[in-house]
């Protein structure tokens, strides 16, 4: 390439750049309540302002997203419920004796859930062995972990006399108990 | 199970904080708690932003502590001991 206006220009620098950018020389200088770069003049000043635009771009996009989403949750309810040892006595065939309970735990699978213990009179634990799961319940005081539950299962423990069954069922299920319960719930 | 039936829930729990960081969520359930509180006494009950504490201690704290004896009875009788001046 040749132009014969640029005699003076060597051929390397105008092959690289455009016929615009060579024929204006940037001549930059900080302004007052300047807000951007200054025009870049490097690779690496040019790289730096890349990355500035890119993120930015990506930023705004991200927190317009997040602003549109709106929380339209109204109705807020609790659900208690106790869960007691089935005394031997009450014991279908096929159940386990001291591992029954009256009111199982049901909770959602491929879901973290979240699990606060604490105590109402001594110190008790909540172990569920075949969740690895194991924590001190202790008066006063709220113990928190989280359990991941993988498949659908029922598992249980018996503890002094204080066996806990945790049901692991699919999120339809969950959703189908929990309004069971709560349509059934005294409140 | 209908469409209409899993929109009627949204099963939510309160998420990390960064101030508690710790297994003992004790502090995390009174902080929300005394926050809200706080949050009525200044903006009134019906502003919409006080749920969001209201939720976390209905999240975290144990019935037995919240309403079944303790605070809100002790609240009524002006006996809870937490600082809720704004």
């Amino acid at each position: 390439m040749h132009f014969p206006l640029l005699g003076g220009i060597t051929p390397i620098l105008m092959a690289k750049d455009s016929l615009l950018s060579i024929l204006y020389i940037s001549n930059d200088a900080p302004e007052p309540w300047q807000i951007g770069f200054q025009d870049e003049a490097s690779p690496i000043m040019e790289g730096i302002v890349e990355l500035h635009d890119s993120i930015l771009f990506y930023l705004i996009v991200i927190l317009v997203l997040i602003n549109y989403i709106n929380d339209k949750n109204n109705i807020d309810e609790n659900l208690n419920f106790d869960s007691y040892m089935t005394p031997t006595s009450d014991l279908e065939p096929g159940q386990l004796r001291l591992l029954e309970v009256d009111n199982r735990m049901v909770v959602p699978v491929d879901t973290h859930i979240r699990i606060i213990t604490t105590g109402g009179d001594v110190i008790h634990s909540f172990a569920v062995p075949s969740l690895g799961l194991k924590i001190d319940a202790l008066p006063g005081r709220l113990n928190q972990t989280s359990t991941y539950i993988q498949r659908e299962e029922l598992c249980g423990v018996w503890h002094g006399f204080m066996p806990i069954v945790v049901e692991a069922v699919q999120t339809e299920d969950y959703l189908s108990w929990l309004s069971e319960q709560i349509d059934n719930s005294p409140l | 199970m209908s469409d209409s039936e899993q929109a009627k829930f949204n099963v939510k729990t309160v998420g990390f904080d960064a101030r508690f960081p710790n297994t003992n969520q004790s502090k995390h359930c009174w902080q929300n708690y005394v926050d809200y509180q706080k949050c009525i006494a200044v903006k009134g009950e019906d502003y919409a932003p006080c749920l969001q504490f209201f939720r976390a201690y209905q999240s975290l704290c144990p019935s037995d502590w919240v309403s079944t004896s303790k605070w809100d009875e002790q609240l009524e009788d002006g006996t809870n001991p937490s600082d809720l001046s704004t």
